[in-house]
């Protein structure tokens, strides 16, 4: 990698080893009430959140469902168009120009369409994510067409190389999606991102919707691939437990915003804001003993709406310890460095646990 | 790399494997094809159908008599063993008549509806696909369209262009294009949202491949039960327009003209209007149950077309007061205005 040059107008800058950076993204969608008096409001979905994916890594980004993952996966891609902030992208060059950066929320056509040649998604519902008309090998084969590469022999050549590469048969090439499992469609999504040499994959929750026996295989597969190819991953899911393997980093998501984010083993080992915590007492232990004397923190009620969010933290119905009327009512907790790489947005940070103000078992 | 399917063989994989894949291909078809059979009505009106078809077809040529020779002796004989439908008032077999007007009625009805599904499509994709103000556009047109009568807009263009049999298809075509136009639309706002589109545009896929590949072939169900409801309004336009003497001009024919002619003798011989009002109605029928035969099976929820003038006008004032979509789950659903992908 030589210096980047900038390719956007705005200079930008991301650290070496960084190839995604994302900085205070929002997306508001227009949301209208039905009725005789039809007013416009707002529901932001994301509110301003800002990451960073490393070269060969993986950041998860976790969070309960409604809370703005996907809508934060699309928006890095622009597959929506994000409200504000910046998206900045290094996308690898050949051997003769290294990389450039890219503002992918600036870019224009031309440029969108380079950078969907090094940054691809992988969607969470394996049936909607395939086209029931398409055959395999027309699904793998799709952004190789779109993009003019090769022509028919050599697509089937590299879709053959790509269904083996995620462990499916090149048998499989001329079969219609419905003949398959739902982890069969994931690896079938997963060699379709794979078709033209990303750098850099967005999977959103793409285990969500498996079995678990399947999960596993699919997890591993992902696990693979990233140690032969050199991927970066953003991994979205909405249990801990799904990312405790997969990730590098940990991003906890509530309500838009992002509350807690660490290295994986700091965040597993000393999580420190009260969501992250009731997120953790969700995941099994594998020891039974402590599993069974374990307690859950039971969050009550549902996900406050995106439209009108609460005032101040935006946790506080639901947190167990918010102090109502008080600084968490009053004034938003800021995302800060509460320990060297440990990153926290709440006031009353729990670095010891939650045992004491738990409810139900 | 293969340790990872060796190491995943689990039952589902097994299933998959097993499933042979031109089998899986003709199944569909063929489990289309049995859910089709089953119902009843709309297997006669195949049967029925093809037979009328076929007679049409092959009847005029295969008959001793022409189409145009006059017989002055014979006018308005009964039906008889040499004339099974009698005949008309300048001595002409009617059979042989009606079955070469089935040609022309039924080849406008069939170029009618094909021009309207290519006009609606087109209105309709283009609506759907850019959404925003050219949607407003499109479909303020469209309700436009929709909302002046039929009958007006036909008689209105048959008087201007004159008859013929190119202008009949053309002016029929125009009239029946806006309940197609607003299928494949709506079709195209669902499915644009579906993740595999979403995909194919993060694969780079232009805006046509993205209509061609897979909006359009998703839309196709919906579009083939309202082609085959739209070829029997099509006949029944014709026929109204031959009637009221704007269709074609004598001595070419259709079943429309032939019941205008024999208004005037609609006592003295009355089968000269039976026999064309009987063809009418019976290929009427017959695709209109094959037609409804066809929704069941592609969309058994009853969503491409409304059953009755009720349920159109629900439908109608639906789309006007609910164009946001609901999202959410228990208490937070929310209508909401569909995003645009962006490029
Ligand atoms: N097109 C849209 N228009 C309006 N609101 C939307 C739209 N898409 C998503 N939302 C809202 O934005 C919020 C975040 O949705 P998003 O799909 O990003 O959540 P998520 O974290 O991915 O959830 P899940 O785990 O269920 O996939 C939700 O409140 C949702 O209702
Ligand atoms: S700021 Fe207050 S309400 Fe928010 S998480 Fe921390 S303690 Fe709970
Ligand atoms: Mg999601």
């Amino acid at each position: 990698m030589t210096s980047p040059q900038t390719q956007t107008s705005e200079a930008t800058h991301i650290n070496d080893g960084v190839i995604l950076r994302v900085e205070d993204l929002t997306k508001e969608f227009l949301v209208q009430r039905r009725g005789i008096k039809r007013k416009a409001q707002y529901l932001q979905a994301v509110a301003g959140i800002s990451f960073e994916v490393r070269s060969g890594e993986t950041l998860s980004l976790v969070g309960e469902s409604g809370c703005g993952k996907s809508t934060t996966a699309r928006a890095v891609l622009r597959l929506i168009e994000p409200t504000s902030g910046k998206v900045i992208f290094r996308m690898q060059g050949d051997e003769s120009n290294g990389a450039t950066l890219v503002d992918i929320a600036q870019a224009s056509t031309a440029e969108l369409r380079l950078v969907r040649r090094h940054a691809q998604i992988v969607f969470q519902d394996p049936i909607a994510s395939l086209n029931p008309r398409m055959t395999v090998e027309a699904i793998i084969s799709e952004p190789l067409v779109a993009h003019r590469i090769g022509n028919r022999k050599e697509r089937a050549e590299r879709v053959r190389e790509l269904l083996d590469l995620v462990g499916m048969k090149s048998s499989h090439a001329q079969r219609h999606p419905r003949s398959f499992s739902g982890g069969q469609r994931q690896r079938i999504g997963i060699a379709r991102a794979l078709a033209l040499h990303p750098s850099l994959i967005i999977l959103d929750e793409p285990v969500s919707a498996l079995d678990v026996s399947v999960q596993a295989q699919v997890l591993n597969l992902l696990d693979d691939l990233q140690n032969k190819l050199g991927l970066s991953y953003l991994f979205i899911a909405h249990d801990l437990a799904v990312v405790r393997h997969v990730s590098t980093d940990v991003a906890v998501m509530y309500l838009g915003k992002i509350v807690e984010k660490a290295e994986r083993n700091e965040l597993f080992k000393s999580p420190v804001h009260p969501y992250t915590h009731a997120l953790m007492s969700a995941v099994p232990i594998p020891d039974p003993v402590i599993e069974a004397g374990r307690r859950r923190i039971i969050l009550e009620s549902e996900i406050p709406s995106a439209v009108n969010p609460p005032s101040g933290c935006r946790f506080r119905t639901r947190c167990p310890i918010a102090q109502v009327p008080g600084p968490c009512s009053e004034e938003e907790p800021e995302l800060r460095e509460y320990s060297p790489g440990h990153m926290l947005a709440c006031h009353f940070p729990q670095p010891d646990g939650m045992i004491g103000l738990t409810s139900k078992s | 790399m293969t340790d990872i399917t060796s190491r995943g063989v689990s039952e589902e994989n097994l299933i998959a494997l097993q499933i042979d894949e031109e089998v899986e291909e003709v199944a569909n078809w063929r489990r289309n094809w049995r859910s089709f059979k089953r119902n009843r009505p709309a297997v006669i009106g195949l049967v029925v159908l093809f037979l009328i078809l076929a007679a049409a077809i092959f009847g005029p040529m295969i008959s001793p008599y022409d189409t145009l020779t006059q017989d002055l002796g014979n006018r308005l004989k009964p039906p008889s063993l040499a004339h099974p439908m009698g005949t008309d008032e300048l001595g002409r077999d009617s059979m042989t008549r009606i079955l070469a007007g089935g040609r022309v009625s039924l080849g406008v009805a069939a170029l009618a509806t094909t021009v309207a599904i290519t006009v609606g499509t087109t209105i309709g994709s283009i609506a759907g696909f850019y959404g925003r103000w050219i949607d407003n556009v499109l479909m303020r047109f469209t309700d436009l369209a929709l909302s002046l009568p039929d009958l007006f807009l036909l008689i209105l263009a048959a008087s201007l262009l004159g008859p013929s049999f190119t202008t009949m298809v053309i002016i029929i075509g125009l009239v029946r294009w806006m309940n197609v136009a607003r299928l494949v639309r709506g079709s195209f706002l669902t499915l644009r949202e579906r993740e595999f589109v979403l995909s194919a545009r993060a694969s780079g896929t232009r805006s046509r491949g993205i209509i061609f590949k897979h909006l359009l072939p998703n839309s196709l169900s919906p579009l083939i039960v309202a082609g085959t409801l739209g070829v029997a309004s099509a006949i029944i336009a014709e026929s109204t327009l031959s009637f009221l003497g704007l269709g074609l001009q004598p001595p070419a024919s259709s079943w429309g003209t032939m019941l205008r002619n024999a208004q005037q003798v609609i006592f003295s011989a009355p089968w000269a209007a039976v026999f064309p009002g009987v063809m009418i109605f019976l290929t009427v029928v017959s695709v209109n149950f094959i037609g409804d035969g066809l929704r069941d099976v592609f969309d058994p929820s009853g969503t491409t077309l409304s059953k009755s003038r009720f349920h159109r006008r629900l439908e109608r004032l639906q789309e006007k007061y609910q164009k946001p979509q609901v999202v959410g789950q228990g208490n937070q659903v929310k209508a909401v205005v569909p995003e645009r992908p962006s490029d």
